[in-house]
C-alpha cells in the first residue's frame, strides 16, 4: 500500500530516477571509454570515436592477468561471507532467542566493533596473522574481513528477537533439538536478512583495499582493487587499462545485485505458522 | 546426540585451523639464514641458496613492473644462488605497519635525503649501515653519495636518474600563436600573454591536487632564487635575505591573477590538467620528467623547455629519482646477498635497463638516453635546488616548513589571499636554520 502522498511520491521518484540515471550514465560512459585506444583517449578524450574495439580488454585479460585478480577477489569474498554468515547467524540467534545475564552487554560489545576502524588495531592483527603463518595468503584477508561481525550480528539479532516464540515452541513439540531448530527452521527464515547482509558485506569486502595491501604482497595473491589502484596510480600512463579494469571491477557486483536485489527487498516470510 | 554434535563442531574448528596453517605455512620463513657477520667483511662469500625479499614501489608499479622484471632476471642470471622475491607491496601504509611490527623485507625503497623518512628510520635503527661493505661507488658523484648518506654513513643504493620539472608545450599551438621557445623570463611571460590573447589557456594547472599544483613553484624556485635556497640550506643565510624568493612566489600568484591558468583551475585535478594539455585545450603544462612518456603517448606535437630566468639562465630543480634507491633492513638475515643486489642496482647494466624502459633523465654520463625526447629534458645550464627538499631540511618535527608551503602557502597564493612577500615570511617563520 502506498503511504506516500502523490506529490511527495513524484518528487521522490524524480530524485531517485535522477540519481540512478546519473550513475548509469557514468557506467555507460566508462564502458564506452574502455573501448577506445589509449592514444585517442588522451588526445581526443571528449571527441567522437574513430574506432571502438576490445583491445583494452584483451590487454587486461591476457597481459595484465585479470583472471588471477578476479579469482582471488572471488575466493576472499566467498570465504569471508561464508564465515560471516555462519558465525553471525549463530551469535545473533543466541542473543536474540535466549535470555541470559549480560545479554545487553554482549550486544553492546558487538556494537562497539562498529565504532572502531580496522586501521586502529592493524599492527597487533598483523602480528597475529604472522604468527599463524598466514602472511601473503588469501586466508589472512578472509579471517580479518570475516571478523567484521558487528553489523550482521546487529541486523540478525533484531530479526531473531522479533520472531514469534510459537515457532520455536512448535519445533520443540515436534522433537527438534536446539541445533535442528536453528538450522532447519530459524536459519531459513532469516534468509532475507542474510541476503541483505551478504549484499552489504559483499560491497565492503569486494572494494576492500587496506587489508589486502597490508597482508598480500605477491602479485599472484592480489585482488581486483589492488589491480585498479595499480592502473589508476599512474592513471594517464595506463588510462586504457584503468578504464577496462574499472568496468570489469564493477560489472560482477552489479550482476550480483541485479539477481539478488529482489531477495533483499522481500519481507520476512509470513507463513511460518498456521493461523 | 548433543555431545556428538559438539565434538563434531570442535573437530571441524580444529581441522579449519590446521588447514589454514598448512595453507599459510612457510610464507614468511627465511631460507638459508646465515648469522650476520660481525665485521661485515666483504670477503665473506654470499651464502648459498638464499631468498631475498624485496619490496617494490606500489605507487609506480605500472611503470616499474617491466624494467624490474628484466633487472631481476639479469641479477638472478649472475647470482643463481640468490632467489629474489620481488613484490610491489610498498606504500606508506604497508611500510608503516612493517616498521611497527618489525617485519621489514630485506630490501625496500627509500627516498634518500628528499624527505626526512630515511633519517627517521636510520635514527630508529631500521637500516643497515652499508659503509663497511666496500661497495663500488666510483661512477657516482658526491651529490649522489650525499643522497644516501647520514652522518657520514651510507644507507642505500645510489640514484642515477634525475627528476625535474619542465614546461611541456604543444608545438602546433605555439606555432599558431607565433611564439617560439623563450630564451628568458620576459619572453616566457610575453608568450603566455600572447596565448591568452589568442584564446588558448596558457598553462594547465591542477589546482585541486596538492602536488601537481606545486610543480610550477618547484620549477620557478631555482630559476629565481637558487642562491637564497642554497644559503638557507647551508646556514649561511635566510629565505628572506633578498627579494628573489618573494618575487618567485609573486610570479606564481600573478599567473593566477592574470588568468594564465584555466578559469576553473581550482577545481581541476591532476588527470584533468593533463587531459586539458593532451587534448589541445591548454598550450603548456608544467610537469615532472616522469610524465614524459604519457605526453609522448598522446601523440601531440610535443616540445619541452626549462623555465629561463631573467638573465636567460636555465636553472632547473633537481631531485634524484628513487626508482632504484633501496635500503637494507637492519634485521636482514642475509646482508651479503642484499649488498649484491644493491651492487647490481648501482651498475650500468641495471641502470641502462631502467633507462630503456622509462626514459628517465640520467645523471651518469655512461647511461645512454632512451631517445631525443629524453635528451631534450636534460637541456639546462645548471642543476639547482629542490625547494621542497630545502624546506624539509629546514623543518623540525614541530614545524614542517615543506608541508606549510604545500598545504597553506600555495593554496593561498592561488587564491590571491597572500602576496609573494607574505609567503616568504610564513616560510621563514616556519624554518629552523642550521647553525
Amino acid at each position: 500500500m502506498n503511504i506516500l502522498r502523490p506529490k511527495r511520491m513524484i518528487i521522490s521518484s524524480i530524485l531517485l530516477w535522477s540519481a540512478s540515471l546519473f550513475t548509469l550514465f557514468v557506467l555507460v560512459y566508462m564502458t564506452y571509454q574502455s573501448l577506445r585506444p589509449k592514444k585517442e583517449l588522451l588526445s581526443s578524450t571528449f571527441g567522437w570515436p574513430k574506432a571502438l574495439n576490445f583491445d583494452n580488454y584483451r590487454k587486461l585479460f591476457v597481459e595484465a592477468g585479470f583472471f588471477t585478480y578476479l579469482l582471488n577477489s572471488v575466493l576472499i569474498l566467498v570465504g569471508s561471507l561464508a564465515v560471516v554468515i555462519i558465525l553471525s547467524t549463530m551469535v545473533a540467534y543466541g542473543i536474540g532467542r535466549f535470555q541470559f545475564r549480560f545479554k545487553r552487554g554482549l550486544l553492546i560489545y558487538f556494537l562497539i566493533g562498529l565504532m572502531f576502524p580496522l586501521q586502529l588495531g592493524i599492527v597487533p592483527i598483523f602480528l597475529l596473522i604472522r604468527d599463524l603463518g598466514l602472511l601473503n595468503s588469501q586466508w589472512s584477508v578472509v579471517l580479518v574481513l570475516a571478523a567484521g561481525l558487528s553489523m550482521p550480528v546487529f541486523l540478525l539479532t533484531t530479526f531473531f528477537e522479533k520472531l514469534p516464540k510459537d515457532l520455536y515452541e512448535s519445533a520443540k513439540i515436534d522433537g527438534a533439538n536446539e541445533w535442528t531448530t536453528f538450522y532447519r527452521i530459524m536459519f531459513p527464515l532469516a534468509s532475507p536478512v542474510t541476503f541483505s547482509v551478504c549484499i552489504i558485506m559483499s560491497v565492503q569486502i569486494w572494494n576492500q583495499f587496506f587489508v589486502p595491501i597490508i597482508f598480500l604482497q605477491s602479485e599472484s595473491n592480489k585482488t581486483i582493487p589492488l589491480m585498479i589502484v595499480k592502473f589508476t596510480n599512474n592513471m594517464m600512463f595506463n588510462f586504457d587499462l584503468a578504464m577496462s579494469g574499472s568496468v570489469m571491477a564493477t560489472v560482477p557486483l552489479l550482476i550480483l545485485f541485479f539477481f539478488f536485489s529482489g531477495k533483499v527487498m522481500d519481507g520476512v516470510a509470513s507463513g511460518g505458522i498456521k493461523g | 546426540m548433543k555431545g556428538k554434535n559438539r565434538i563434531l563442531l570442535l573437530a571441524l574448528a580444529l581441522m579449519l585451523t590446521v588447514v589454514l596453517q598448512a595453507c599459510g605455512g612457510n610464507n614468511n620463513k627465511q631460507e638459508g639464514t646465515t648469522p650476520k657477520s660481525e665485521n661485515n667483511a666483504t670477503d665473506t662469500p654470499a651464502p648459498a641458496n638464499v631468498t631475498l625479499k624485496v619490496w617494490g614501489d606500489l605507487g609506480n608499479q605500472a611503470v616499474l613492473e617491466e624494467p624490474y622484471k628484466q633487472i631481476n632476471a639479469a641479477f638472478t642470471a649472475k647470482h643463481p644462488n640468490i632467489k629474489l622475491e620481488y613484490d610491489f607491496a610498498q606504500n606508506d601504509q604497508s611500510l608503516g605497519v612493517a616498521l611497527q611490527a618489525q617485519e621489514l623485507p630485506d630490501l625496500f625503497i627509500v627516498q634518500g635525503d628528499k624527505t626526512s623518512k630515511m633519517s627517521e628510520m636510520q635514527r630508529n635503527g631500521f637500516l643497515l649501515d652499508l659503509s663497511s661493505y666496500n661497495m663500488d661507488l666510483s661512477r657516482f658523484t658526491d651529490a649522489e653519495k650525499a643522497y644516501c648518506t647520514i652522518d657520514g654513513k651510507l644507507y642505500c643504493s645510489l640514484p642515477s636518474f634525475f627528476d625535474t620539472n619542465v614546461v611541456y608545450y604543444n608545438k602546433d599551438i605555439y606555432e599558431k600563436a607565433g611564439i617560439s621557445v623563450p630564451t628568458n623570463w620576459d619572453e616566457f611571460v610575453a608568450g603566455l600573454e600572447a596565448l591568452k590573447t589568442s584564446g588558448v589557456t596558457p598553462i594547465a594547472l591542477a589546482g585541486k591536487s596538492e602536488w601537481d599544483r606545486a610543480w610550477p613553484v618547484f620549477a620557478l624556485a631555482p630559476a629565481f632564487a637558487n642562491d637564497v635556497l642554497k644559503a638557507s640550506l647551508t646556514g649561511q643565510g635566510k629565505l628572506t635575505d633578498d627579494s628573489s624568493l618573494a618575487e618567485m612566489f609573486q610570479a606564481f600568484r600573478d599567473f593566477a591573477d592574470n588568468g594564465y591558468f584555466a578559469k576553473d583551475f581550482l577545481a581541476v585535478d591532476g588527470a584533468g590538467a593533463q587531459f586539458a594539455f593532451t587534448n589541445g585545450k591548454a598550450a603548456t603544462i608544467i610537469d615532472g620528467t616522469w610524465s614524459n612518456s604519457t605526453y609522448v603517448a598522446s601523440g601531440i606535437n610535443l616540445g619541452r623547455f626549462p623555465i629561463p630566468n631573467k638573465e636567460g639562465k636555465r636553472i632547473v630543480q633537481s631531485s634524484y629519482s628513487n626508482f632504484m634507491t633501496y635500503a637494507v633492513s637492519a634485521n636482514s638475515k642475509q646482508p651479503e646477498a642484499a649488498i649484491e643486489y644493491l651492487n647490481f642496482l648501482n651498475s650500468l647494466e641495471a641502470q641502462q635497463i631502467m633507462e630503456d624502459f622509462t626514459g628517465l633523465v640520467p645523471t651518469l654520463k655512461d647511461i645512454v638516453a632512451k631517445d631525443e625526447g629524453v635528451k631534450e629534458l636534460a637541456v639546462f645550464d645548471e642543476a639547482g635546488l629542490n625547494i621542497y627538499s630545502v624546506l624539509t631540511a629546514l623543518s623540525t618535527p614541530e614545524k614542517n616548513a615543506a608541508d606549510i608551503m604545500m598545504k597553506d602557502v600555495i593554496p593561498k597564493l592561488m587564491t590571491s589571499a597572500i602576496t609573494g612577500e607574505e609567503a616568504v615570511q610564513i616560510l621563514d617563520q616556519a624554518s629552523t636554520y642550521p647553525n
